[in-house]
């Protein structure tokens, strides 16, 4: 490219000079009032109202004087309505007229527009000319339409399906919707594709890998009239199926492990491939979505003692962010209402929507629902350690917090004269909100009876340790002595002066150490229990149940004195093992450390002081049993203070919202879902944006087909496989993605296939072309859930992509050149073509190593003749031949067609040396498939 | 038999007149489903929407944040009032400003981004350079012999307090907003590729907090991560198992054999031709990606000008040479980030004296040898070369010889096509604590940027993503030429 190219450019799209000087004049006049000047009547008028004031009054003042809102009881939509005015006077009114004046006021407060910056010179000078010369325009104008009348925020309603006349096989509602549109044009649709490519689609649809070989040719010798929809229903019954459908879901739900600098959480939380887990499970079991939904926002409200639903408030742990509360909420309200509905709400974080109905206090109702809600992490049972294992969850905190607007979006100017309540945007009406009263074990997950026994069972375990570490140091003592019998059998085992040369000293303080340390241990069982037992009196647990080594039950309050006895002396015990450590310790440290010991000694001493005194006469002080882990509230916050009890009420706040969204009332949930849904079916969205459904959003050209899926969906019980068994037995799901052979006029009415005339190719998501390449390959590991895999290990590892690590500090190599979702938002994936992913696929260890064990698959099937005995010859092309029918059938679920079977053969006769062994056959083949994986069908859904 | 050589199937002329058309990386449905017949709205042409002045950016970013005070923008009243507590100099005022409330704190009462209160002196003795007579500290004695190319600005600001600052100086988005594109990002996204065998927008040294620059533009205006290392430049560069150079051609004539046939049956099929285009881009690349790296080729002397012959300068000054290496091959924005660690390297909380001297000696010759060797084969004047860091130091001592972070003044330069040489543009106060003369956002360098590339950022924006006025900045025009 050279300058003068862009310098053309420059030419075509460089803004227009305006008409400087008249502006001047009209500026000028502005800021004087002096309307007059320019008021000098024109024989033609020079500035278009449709071309170059409406458009700006419409960007700039439709929002609040417009069919949304009119504001002043103006509106500015028409210009019947410029002319009429509002309370305040009349817009266009001589000799000043108002419009002018507001827009021009210097005084900030009076200005218009009172949103953003002021016009400019150049607008202000362009209305100022339009009003001299009569304000004039067209005379019909239509007004701007009601928001609330927009198409999507209208229930959906089933489509009349058009009469079928056709004999063949009942199409689908789909088929029969878009037939007609077809009909009605004058469209003729493509054949159906072949077979086996269908079969490659649906399988990598709906399980995200490829069908084998074998499924291909029993699929081909398969003529029954059910084929088609007998293989649908195998696949969606198949557990694969969950996996492939969670990766598009924990796209769309912003899945992320936790991230933040080095051990310091900041983003997310642990564990929570729990929540990953829990979405595979649901839509292998045909869960509804409308009840994904409420779990996902509420399970806490709704089944409060339901661990495996618990899982599904993942949703609201994964937007936990350490620093700052606005920031985490703001993407909770956002995400919630674009997963969801379909809305984005960010615009009226700081003032009324530009476009939608939608107000800032809208936005500030929904953060409301979500004030009081906090995250923790319960104990997961069997495991004890908060590190190794455990269920992220949400629960309702700060039950009373208030919720103020933020002035301008600023979360250090609060409005804190008014209190905003929870509820959704008014467009579509109020909440219903219920407190929820929480069982025991919801709100004290400490007295849950599988943390007490954990806790226990690690106690138990704990003594069995000491017990081997006193043993360990009593036999290292007596070998110390017996040896010192041995060469000194004068001298009597006693500490010498200097400890620090005397290991015999040190081994008798070292089982010193562990005499306490195991004292410590025996005791810690014992607090647990009756730490226990005295929160369940406290929290009128009656009827708790009693374990082995608590004595039965004295009265309530004797389970606290005995709790605190037993605290009592466990820290006492606790603190002599630690003294004994330091002792141990000062004997043999250097001076430079000597200080820091004799502190901590002094400090031991002080504890053992005054817990010797509590041992004698107990309090009533004790550490309750705890068994959840609460997300700390700033960084400033310790686990230290992580409190044992949690209300005992939940707000019922989320509860009301999820199941004002999950409901058939609701206009958006459904079709939003079957947008989603259909957009990674056909790869095209009927609603230009997906999770824009706001006023900007144009009725779909398939809106029929949209509502009825929709109604479909819900009637159905919002079973995503029941939507897909729709979709999937479509004729237009079976139809060809290639133009050739089209019918001329219908590739000219519709290049770009807007009406479905043809189905489209589509590129696979990054997750499904890694796990392909391992299926086919017959490496893929099959193991299920489960903590996910680093990134590191990642690279090498041959499980399903949907268990790798992911958040926003490292990138899986291989994933990231194929457009992986994004952890911060991700409602559609880009589909890009780079240089990288050739490379990926040509260079990769994982192709090559894929390619290598492929081909000895593959060789081993193929009967390998030899006719030339002995001596080592060429390839025989029949062998080459029967490889690279194989090599197709596997990667691209097709046979080659003769000049690619050409390609094929020439290519690996050039890839193996003239005279060859086994080994250099091998990797010819090899290379070969390797070659083959980087074909665009590869990564392509035909 | 001859086997024909994939390279040599670039030679069909009608071909690559059609390939000619599609630009290196082609990101497909997301935006093109945009393309709703109502909005109006198109993808960027590729082309600038004015004369530019400039075609490249090379863009040198100091993670951690470089203390202003000792590198262009030096305080002779730090000496004078060290040791003396703000409140006790005449400069008082700057404590009550207005200018303190624009501050995002995003770690709330963290050990640092605190007001540091005692006035700590210079650590580095400065003089006056060039013609301008521009006052840089000692510690930059090679960048300051090119003053009279550089227009210094000394009345940055920024809202975050903490390394967040570092995202937010590349997207303009503090780490409390939602992420949005960086300047690279938008660059490349507006302007399409120069060259055909390299990436478009490269970065080089460790990432500021993000693994991504492009986010709603799509993955494919990431910047690709390079490494100076030709047998390891950047992922899957060469085959990781190995091949000869006869074998992988094979192979990629192969794909692009069948890719070709695939396209007989898929006619139409853009994606298929973008992938077959790209296939062969690849090829490229892997041979012209390693071939950029090889400074050896260099000359003796300009090698010693990046300082190539002194192990401190060493690491930074091949990045740097690199870097005009690619800017000559066409590569648009090149993103070289200097100074490891999770915070950056700058991050002088303590021993600032002997941070900065050993952070300075890397880099300040890599630089003016940078600066130099564009200049003396005329890139200088369509490259423009940004030095910039998160945010200043504070004029108080931190931990007794360190200074905390300082969002509210701080310096940065730019030079190059388009740029003055030889300015000094804004200042903050006496002790360098506010900006208070022609202050500037770190947008407003974006903006310049945009501006001097021919861009009008405003036309760039994506349907259903409102950009906010901030987000654009305004241009700096008392720096252009």
């Amino acid at each position: 490219m050279v300058w003068g190219s862009e310098a053309a450019a420059h030419g075509r799209l460089a803004d227009l000079p305006v008409k400087k000087c008249r502006i001047r004049i009209g500026w000028v006049a502005a800021l004087t009032g002096v309307w007059l000047l320019v008021s000098t009547p024109r024989s033609s008028a020079s500035v278009d109202y449709l071309r170059e004031i409406k458009p700006l009054l419409k960007v700039r003042c439709y929002s609040c004087h417009g069919a949304l809102k009119q504001k002043g009881d103006l509106r500015l939509d028409t210009l019947d309505s410029l002319r009429k005015g509002g309370l305040h006077g009349t817009p266009l009114g001589m000799p000043n007229p108002l419009l002018l004046a507001r827009v021009s006021n210097p005084d900030e407060t009076e200005r218009m527009p009172q949103d953003g910056s002021a016009l400019s010179k150049e607008q202000i000078g362009k209305l100022a000319e339009w009003v001299s010369e009569g304000a004039p325009g067209p005379s019909a104008e239509e007004p701007d339409p009601d928001p609330r009348a927009h198409w999507a925020f209208k229930s959906p309603q089933r489509a009349l399906l058009p009469k079928n006349d056709s004999a063949a096989r009942p199409p689908t509602i789909i088929d029969s919707l878009i037939a007609s549109r077809h009909a009605s044009r004058g469209l003729i649709p493509q054949a159906e594709m072949p077979r086996e490519l269908w079969l490659r689609r649906v399988y990598l649809d709906t399980v995200g890998l490829p069908p084998t070989v074998r499924q291909i040719e029993e699929f081909q010798n398969d003529t029954s009239a059910v084929s088609h929809s007998q293989v649908i229903d195998r696949l969606l019954s198949s557990p694969e199926f969950g996996e492939r459908w969670a990766r598009h879901l924990m796209d769309l739900w912003r899945y992320s492990d936790w991230w933040g600098l080095d051990a310091q959480l900041r983003y997310s939380q642990k564990h929570i491939w729990h929540w990953r887990d829990w979405i595979v499970e649901s839509l292998n079991s045909g869960k509804g979505y409308d009840r994904m939904i409420v779990e996902m926002l509420a399970a806490d409200e709704l089944d409060p003692e339901n661990q495996d639903a618990l899982r599904a408030t993942g949703f609201l742990c994964r937007s936990y962010y350490l620093f700052n509360r606005t920031t985490w909420l703001d993407e909770v309200v956002e995400h919630t209402s674009r997963a969801f509905l379909g809305l984005t709400m960010q615009c009226a974080k700081c003032h009324d929507h530009k476009y939608d109905p939608l107000e800032q206090a809208d936005y500030y109702r929904m953060r409301a629902v979500f004030e009081p809600y906090h995250v923790r992490v319960d104990a997961w049972p069997g495991e004890p350690d908060f590190e190794k294992n455990g269920l992220p969850r949400a629960f309702d905190l700060n039950l009373n917090i208030p919720t103020h607007i933020h002035r301008r979006g600023d979360d250090r100017q609060p409005d804190t004269n008014r209190v905003i309540h929870p509820g959704m945007p008014v467009l579509f009406g109020e909440l219903e909100v219920k407190p929820v009263v929480l069982p025991i074990s919801a709100h004290s997950p400490g007295l849950r009876r599988y943390v007490l026994e954990d806790q226990v069972r690690a106690a138990e375990n704990q003594i069995a340790e000491e017990r081997v570490g006193l043993k360990q140091a009593k036999g290292r003592l007596e070998a110390l002595v017996s040896q010192n019998k041995k060469e000194k059998p004068n001298v009597l085992a006693t500490a010498s002066p200097s400890a620090a040369e005397d290991p015999l000293a040190d081994a008798n303080a070292a089982v010193k150490v562990f005499e306490r340390r195991l004292e410590a241990a025996e005791i810690k069982p014992i607090a647990l229990r009756a730490s226990w037992a005295a929160d369940a009196w406290k929290q009128g647990l009656e009827k708790f149940w009693t374990l082995p080594g608590v004595h039965m039950p004295l009265e309530p309050e004797g389970w606290v004195r005995e709790a605190a006895l037993a605290d009592a002396r466990l820290r006492l015990a606790q603190t002599q093992a630690n003294l004994a450590a330091a002792e141990k310790e000062l004997a043999t440290a250097p001076k430079e450390k000597q200080n820091d010991i004799q502190k901590r000694l002094k400090t031991a001493r002080e504890v053992i002081e005054k817990e010797s005194k509590r041992v004698e006469n107990p309090d009533t002080h004790y550490r309750s049993s705890s068994g959840a882990l609460k997300a700390l509230v700033g960084p400033e916050d310790s686990f230290d203070k992580n409190p044992s009890f949690y209300p005992a009420q939940s707000t019922g706040r989320r509860l009301a919202l999820a199941r004002w969204i999950a409901n058939r009332k609701n206009p958006l949930a459904a079709r939003v879902f079957v947008n989603h849904v259909w957009t990674r079916i056909f790869a095209e969205s009927m609603v230009g944006d997906v999770s824009d459904w706001g006023r900007r959003a144009a009725p779909p050209l398939h809106q029929d087909v949209l509502d009825t899926l929709a109604v479909e969906f819900v009637d159905n019980g919002w079973e995503l496989k029941h939507l897909l068994r729709v979709m999937l037995n479509s004729r237009l799901y079976r139809l060809g993605s290639t133009s050739k052979g089209a019918d001329p006029a219908t590739l000219a009415a519709d290049p770009e296939n807007k009406t479905y005339w043809r189905m489209n190719s589509k590129r696979l998501d990054s997750q499904v072309i890694r796990d392909g390449l391992l299926f086919a390959s017959g490496l893929l590991e099959r193991d299920v859930g489960g903590p996910s895999v680093p990134v590191p290990s990642g690279e090498n590892s041959h499980r399903r992509a949907l268990y790798f690590q992911q958040h926003g500090e490292l990138e899986h190599r291989f994933l990231a050149a194929f457009d992986n979702s994004n952890v911060f938002e991700c409602y559609r994936r880009p589909e890009s073509v780079t240089p990288q992913q050739a490379l990926a696929m040509a260079n990769s260890k994982l192709t090559r190593e894929c390619a290598e064990a492929l081909e000895k698959r593959l060789a081993s099937d193929l009967v390998m003749r030899r006719e030339f005995g002995g001596a080592k010859r060429p390839a025989d092309a029949e062998v080459d031949r029967q490889f690279t029918r194989a090599a197709f059938m596997t990667l691209l679920a097709r046979s080659p067609n003769p000049g690619e079977e050409e390609a094929c053969l020439e290519s690996l006769a050039r890839l193996g040396p003239v005279l060859f062994s086994d080994v250099e056959a091998a990797r010819a083949r090899v290379l070969f498939l390797q070659a083959l994986m980087n074909h665009n069908d590869f990564v392509t859904l035909r | 038999m001859k086997r024909p050589s994939f390279l040599e199937l670039r030679g069909h002329s009608a071909r690559r007149r059609f390939l000619k058309g599609l630009t290196a990386g082609f990101s497909g449905i997301a935006l093109r489903s945009l393309l709703a017949e109502d909005s109006g709205w198109k993808p960027p042409t590729g082309l600038a929407h004015f004369r530019p002045r400039a075609r490249r950016v090379i863009w040198l970013f100091m993670r951690g944040g470089v203390s202003h005070m000792e590198s262009f923008d030096p305080k002779p009243a730090l000496n004078k009032y060290a040791g003396k507590s703000i409140l006790e100099t005449p400069f008082k005022g700057v404590q009550t400003s207005e200018k303190l409330k624009k501050v995002r704190v995003v770690v709330v009462n963290d050990a640092n981004g605190q007001q540091r209160n005692t006035l700590y002196p210079l650590q580095v003795g400065y003089r006056q350079h060039g013609q301008c007579g521009v006052e840089i500290s000692d510690w930059f004695p090679h960048i300051a012999s090119c003053a009279d190319d550089i227009a210094f600005l000394r009345s940055m600001w920024t809202t975050d307090d903490n390394h967040g600052a570092q995202v937010q100086f590349h997207s303009g988005r503090h780490m409390l907003d939602p992420r949005e594109p960086t300047i690279g990002a938008w660059v490349t996204y507006g302007l399409g590729a120069m060259s055909e065998d390299l990436p478009r927008f490269v970065n080089m040294g460790p990432r500021y907090f993000d693994v991504r620059d492009g986010h709603y533009l799509g993955p494919a205006y990431d910047a690709v991560n390079m490494k100076v290392d030709p047998k390891n430049p950047l992922a899957y560069a060469s085959p990781e198992v190995a091949l000869t150079d006869q074998e992988q051609a094979e192979q990629f004539h192969l794909v692009h054999r069948l890719n070709t046939l695939a396209s007989e049956e898929y006619p139409g099929d853009g994606m298929l031709m973008a992938r077959i285009r790209n296939y062969e881009l690849a090829f490229r690349m892997q041979r012209a990606v390693p071939a950029v790296l090889r400074v050896d080729e260099e000359s003796v002397a300009t090698k010693k000008l990046y300082g190539l012959d002194e192990k401190v300068t060493e690491p930074f000054g091949r990045q740097l040479l690199v870097a005009r290496r690619m800017a000559e091959q066409g590569v648009r924005f090149i993103q070289i980030q200097h100074g490891d660690g999770a915070a950056g390297a700058w991050d002088a909380h303590s021993g600032l004296k002997t941070n900065h001297t050993g952070l300075s000696a890397q880099v300040d010759k890599p630089i003016s040898g940078l600066l130099r060797d564009l200049k003396s084969r005329g890139l200088l004047d369509d490259t423009l070369v940004v030095f910039a860091t998160e945010f200043g130091r504070t004029p108080g001592s931190q931990s007794g010889d360190g200074r905390d972070h300082h969002p509210y003044g701080f310096s940065v330069w730019m030079a190059g096509g388009g740029i003055q040489g030889g300015i000094i543009h804004g200042a903050t106060d006496e002790i360098g604590f506010h900006a208070e003369q022609d202050p500037h956002y770190v947008t407003d360098v974006h903006a310049t940027i945009y501006h001097l590339l021919g861009l009008n950022a405003r036309h760039l924006e994506i349907p259903g993503r409102k950009r906010l006025d901030r987000d654009y900045g305004e241009v700096i025009r008392p720096i252009l030429s």
